[in-house]
């Protein structure tokens, strides 16, 4: 099921609502467990059979904590409970995402046919795999208790909002919250608005500039110039935020309505002066997620060079890895280990000094660049298609082609850049403090638009919803 | 990434205590065996939801003159009319090398989109490329159909696709679910 399709935000969503706040508010433990049962509803809508997996994955670790902190409070390390957890773990995922990616690695190697038979990925496993691994993790570590109510913790893997696209929830950051959290008129209502500025992002912009870049890709041969090359990769470039970021500021806002607070997942990554700091601000529940439980135990940069540009690269390949089975990922992964390292060892000192539109230029450049690598999967095609935009294959400069996409989408591209960066939304909260009722005239109109555009649109499923 | 202003918690660094200092207890052991048979319990339940899983993925060798007498014993395919490979090549974009048998019925009014499609392949990499094709069909159906036709985008959003060993369904219909029901019967 969509955040984005008519069917949850006249169906589901309310019906969820409306059962969560008939219960009252002294019984937080129904309510919990009315939010469990709309979870594993909203989980099981596409995908039936993986709903008990998930339910798996939940009594597993459930289990699993327990066990590691039984044998730690016996005088024990808990160390093998661990290490055996994070492998059971490691094997699901592993076998449902990077099963095929193996055997078709191995075939290509071997010459060999080996016929294996493809799974379906069943969605959202990369999250809640991540947040039953850092629940673990900080058991064993004594960050966190281990939770005594499977009801709790089962709500905790399995809640809907950040289900299936993040953010990565780490249990430390919701454990209070699932035993007391406070329902305020006021925390629903900032819930909802996030949640329009989301569907907004998503159905609005993000939709739109993926139909610019697949007319790009789509374009024949005869039809192929340098300038529309470069706008179909910064269309992508925006409809991957827009997507992304809309569905995070959906999860947040939905998580707010039914009384959370979920860490943010994004920063206006685009205006990052550096790579290292674009990392900073985009997909940050992963990225903080791999530096606490990938990077820093392996050294951190708390370690010689060599060493430490080993764990870069290690920690990129696994971020790349984690995107997808598939070398275009882990290429891209390398792609931005590389120029972490680069950063680091070579431009950094020279690159605070630049002026600001240097740094901002450089790093879009490097970050555009790296969509290419990231949105096509057959590397071959990737490296066509960063060849065309530094003029490789006698493609002119632009075309006929390239005036008509430029005319017909410069105010969707003018109106994507700008609300990239943090000015319109700040304006936003400073007008809406004292003007409530147009602000709540324009978060309707957003709404009545991203709705209108649902009914006429055609099915645009999240990219991130195959990570 | 960021400079690192963690330190690895202190309890990463754990070592056993002394076998003096442990907490035994006379159930301890009992304790321990109980456990173990849980952990047994999880991966047993497991590696039996994953072979069930590999196995309702999975595919019988089935020759599709098979699926055919079922097609026309089991659903009315009067409202569409059976296309060659002229036609398969013409409108989804796959070539006879690609596969080794198929059925393809397609709505004979001018403004159906219904579309029946099951096609058998070699090795099983191939059917990424032809499910690729078989999306952008169904993409550029809604959007030729998107303006006018609400029924059209309606039956092409419930386009059902369904990959199983070496076959891969395909199906827009008012309700798809009895041809897939026949596919799944046969494979």
């Amino acid at each position: 099921m969509l955040f984005s399709s008519i069917f949850f935000l006249f169906y589901f969503l309310p019906a969820t609502l409306a059962v969560y706040y008939l219960v009252p508010r002294r019984f937080l433990g129904v309510r919990n467990a009315a939010a469990l049962i709309a979870s594993l509803i909203f989980y099981s809508w596409g995908e039936p059979n993986y709903v008990f997996l998930m339910i798996y994955s939940a009594a597993f670790n459930y289990f699993m904590a327990r066990q590691i902190r039984s044998e730690q409070d016996r005088g024990g390390t808990g160390r093998r409970n661990l290490v055996f957890t994070v492998i059971v773990n490691l094997f699901i995922l592993g076998f449902f995402k990077y099963f095929g990616f193996l055997m078709d690695t191995v075939s290509h190697i071997t010459h060999v046919n080996i016929q294996y038979t493809a799974l379906a990925l069943p969605i959202g496993i990369s999250f809640y795999t991540f947040q039953a691994m850092s629940y673990i993790i900080d058991v064993y570590w004594r960050r966190v208790e281990p939770q005594r109510r499977f009801l709790r913790f089962a709500l905790y893997l399995s809640l809907f909002p950040q289900l299936i696209a993040g953010p990565i929830v780490r249990y430390r950051d919701v454990a209070d919250q699932l035993e007391h959290r406070d329902f305020t008129l006021a925390g629903f209502g900032a819930g909802a608005e996030r949640f329009i500025f989301g569907l907004g992002k998503k159905v609005l912009l993000a939709n739109n500039f993926g139909a610019l870049y697949q007319t790009v890709t789509g374009l024949g041969s005869s039809r192929v110039s340098v300038l529309t090359y470069w706008v179909g990769i910064i269309a992508y470039t925006l409809q991957i935020y827009y997507d992304f970021s809309g569905y995070s500021d959906m999860a947040i806002g939905l998580g707010k309505m039914l009384g959370f607070d979920f860490n943010e997942n994004f920063n206006y990554p685009y205006v990052a002066k550096s790579v290292t700091e674009f990392w900073r601000r985009w997909h940050m529940s992963l990225s903080s997620w791999f530096r606490e439980y990938v990077y820093i135990p392996l050294g951190g940069s708390r370690v010689s060079a060599p060493r430490h540009i080993m764990n870069l690269l290690i920690v990129w390949a696994l971020t790349g890895l984690w995107h997808g089975a598939s070398w275009n990922f882990v290429v891209w992964g390398l792609y931005y280990g590389v120029v972490l390292i680069i950063e680091k060892y070579v431009i950094g000192k020279g690159l605070a000094r630049a002026p600001g539109a240097v740094q901002r230029f450089y790093t879009l450049f490097v970050v555009v660049l790296g969509w290419v690598i990231f949105s096509i999967t057959d590397l071959g095609a990737a490296w066509r298609y960063l060849g065309i935009l530094f003029g490789a294959g006698n493609f002119p400069l632009a075309d006929m082609t390239t005036a008509y996409l430029l005319r017909t989408h410069v105010t969707l591209l003018l109106f994507g850049i700008v609300l990239a960066g943090p000015t319109p939304h700040r304006t936003f909260e400073a007008f809406s403090r004292n003007r409530r009722l147009p602000a709540l005239i324009l978060l309707f109109t957003v709404f009545i638009l991203s709705v209108s555009y649902l009914v006429y649109g055609s099915y645009n499923p999240f990219l991130y919803f195959r990570f | 990434m960021r400079k690192d202003t963690y330190t690895t918690p202190k309890h990463d660094k754990q070592t056993t205590a002394p076998e003096s200092t442990r907490v035994t207890s006379p159930g301890s052991g009992f304790r321990a065996i109980g456990a173990a048979i849980v952990k047994a319990a999880f991966v047993a339940l497991l590696a039996v939801f994953l072979v069930a899983v590999y196995r309702y993925v999975d595919a019988k060798d089935v020759s599709l003159d098979v699926m055919r007498e079922w097609l026309t014993a089991e659903t009315d395919l009067s409202s569409m009319e059976a296309c060659d490979e002229r036609q398969l090549r013409q409108f989804i974009g796959v070539e006879p090398s690609e596969y080794v048998d198929f059925i393809y019925y397609k709505g004979s009014e001018a403004l159906s989109v219904d579309e029946l499609l099951i096609i058998k392949v070699e090795d099983k990499s191939t059917l990424d490329g032809i499910m690729d094709r078989v999306e952008r069909r169904v993409n550029t159906q809604i959007g030729a159909f998107e303006s006018y036709g609400p029924e059209q985008v309606r039956r092409l959003e419930d386009a059902v696709f369904i990959r199983r060993g070496n076959f891969l369904f395909f199906c827009v219909a008012d309700d798809p679910s009895v041809y897939e029901e026949v596919f799944r019967d046969v494979v």
